[in-house]
């Protein structure tokens, strides 16, 4: 995690959830949220009063509410961003692609970063550079929103190394009971759970092995 | 990425030709990347080209005065996604872009030469009423978006306008 830094940041997105991730994302490269907003109207003017540094907007926020039977209700997100920076010309505005959010799904051990669009990569953000990384044209800075496996283990691997350690203890134990030669059925069954466990970890590590890797 | 012809005939302005007339009006078209935040064409530009959204996305963006500012605010009015068509003025002789096209995610489209489509449909009746019909659809499409906005945006204004009366 990137040391907290005074940067203040505004997230607005229509969504609670996706909100809550890019406030996660925002204190994750080391800003602090100091307002949120669920539409055009209420970004704008939170911007004006609190005239954060930064904003972070939903490209997919609606300009008062959004509707799923209407289409277009949801695309105000780029204007908000370009109305902020024009009225606070010393802020930057990060416009998210809310397609991007929902893409990249939810992982047990993933962590949510912010990076800027670059050559078909992706350059994560911290929170000092969304300050400073004003693009030439109304310092709008056009973002992704990913998941970053935790630096040790994916979700999937963890999975594998619990059930091996589960599984592993399921047989000793099984071997434990048959020992005692009263309990060799019990003990037979628990070998077999134990072992069943382990085949389980095995396809979990073949799909942590596959799973892409966030680069 | 998705094959030409197949994004082409997925596509709502060509999706009524025969395979040989897509092949025609392939012809005169190339593929082409937008970085998130390049502008693909600006407002009042001469209108040379028709776009096909392969991938990504790109926000139409209409210039309106913005009073105590020198220059205009820009309001999105639609977001074309894949297989979305946008630029459809390039069909029309003489017409400049009506609106700003700015990616807003990394987007790839495939390009069509303007004159040279203006051309083959005037040569060619069939393919000519067939993506003239396309197009036609497609602008009726944009139009009944439009009013489903506007019935929503006036539909979620009354009840506040009446909620500040009282």
């Amino acid at each position: 995690m990137s040391a907290r830094t005074d940067v203040r940041v505004m997230v607005a997105s229509e969504s609670e959830a996706w909100g809550d991730k890019l406030a996660s994302a925002v204190e994750q490269a080391g800003g602090t949220v100091v307002c949120r907003a669920r539409n055009a109207i209420e970004a704008m003017a939170r911007a004006r009063v609190l005239k954060p540094e930064v904003s972070i907007v939903d490209v997919g926020l609606p300009y008062s509410l959004g509707r799923d039977d209407v289409r277009m209700s949801r695309m105000s997100g780029l204007d908000t961003a370009m109305n902020i920076v024009r009225d606070a010309p010393d802020s930057n505005a990060v416009v998210v692609n809310s397609k991007a959010i929902s893409d990249a799904g939810e992982d047990c051990d993933s962590t949510p970063v912010l990076c800027r669009q670059a050559g078909g990569g992706c350059v994560p953000f911290d929170a000092r550079e969304l300050r400073t990384h004003g693009a030439a044209e109304g310092r709008v800075i056009f973002a992704e929103f990913l998941f970053k496996n935790a630096p040790l283990l994916s979700c999937a691997s963890r999975i594998s190394h619990q059930l091996f350690a589960a599984g592993g203890l399921f047989v000793l134990c099984g071997m434990a009971l048959m020992m005692t030669l009263v309990l060799v059925t019990a003990g037979v069954a628990v070998v077999g759970l134990g072992l069943f466990i382990l085949l389980g970890a095995a396809i979990a590590a073949a799909v942590a092995r596959i799973q892409p890797k966030f680069a | 990425m998705m094959d030409k012809k197949r994004l082409l005939l997925s596509s709502l302005a060509f999706k009524d030709l025969e395979d040989s007339q897509a092949d025609r009006v392939l012809e005169l078209a190339s593929v082409a990347q937008y970085d998130a935040g390049d502008s693909v064409f600006w407002e009042k530009d001469v209108a040379n080209k028709l776009y096909v959204v392969n991938s990504g996305k790109v926000a139409l963006q209409m210039s309106v005065p913005a009073p105590g500012y020198n220059t205009g605010r820009r309001l999105t009015m639609d977001i074309i996604t894949e297989t979305g068509v946008f630029g459809w003025s390039a069909v029309v002789d003489s017409h400049p872009y009506s609106l700003t096209a700015v990616c807003i995610e990394r987007a790839s489209v495939l390009e069509i030469d303007g004159n040279g489509l203006r051309l083959l449909l005037e040569n060619e009746a069939s393919i000519g009423y067939r993506v003239m019909n396309g197009l036609i659809r497609l602008v009726a499409s944009r139009l009944d978006e439009t009013r489903h906005l506007l019935m929503s945006e006036r539909m979620t204004s009354e009840p506040v306008a009446v909620a500040s009366l009282s």
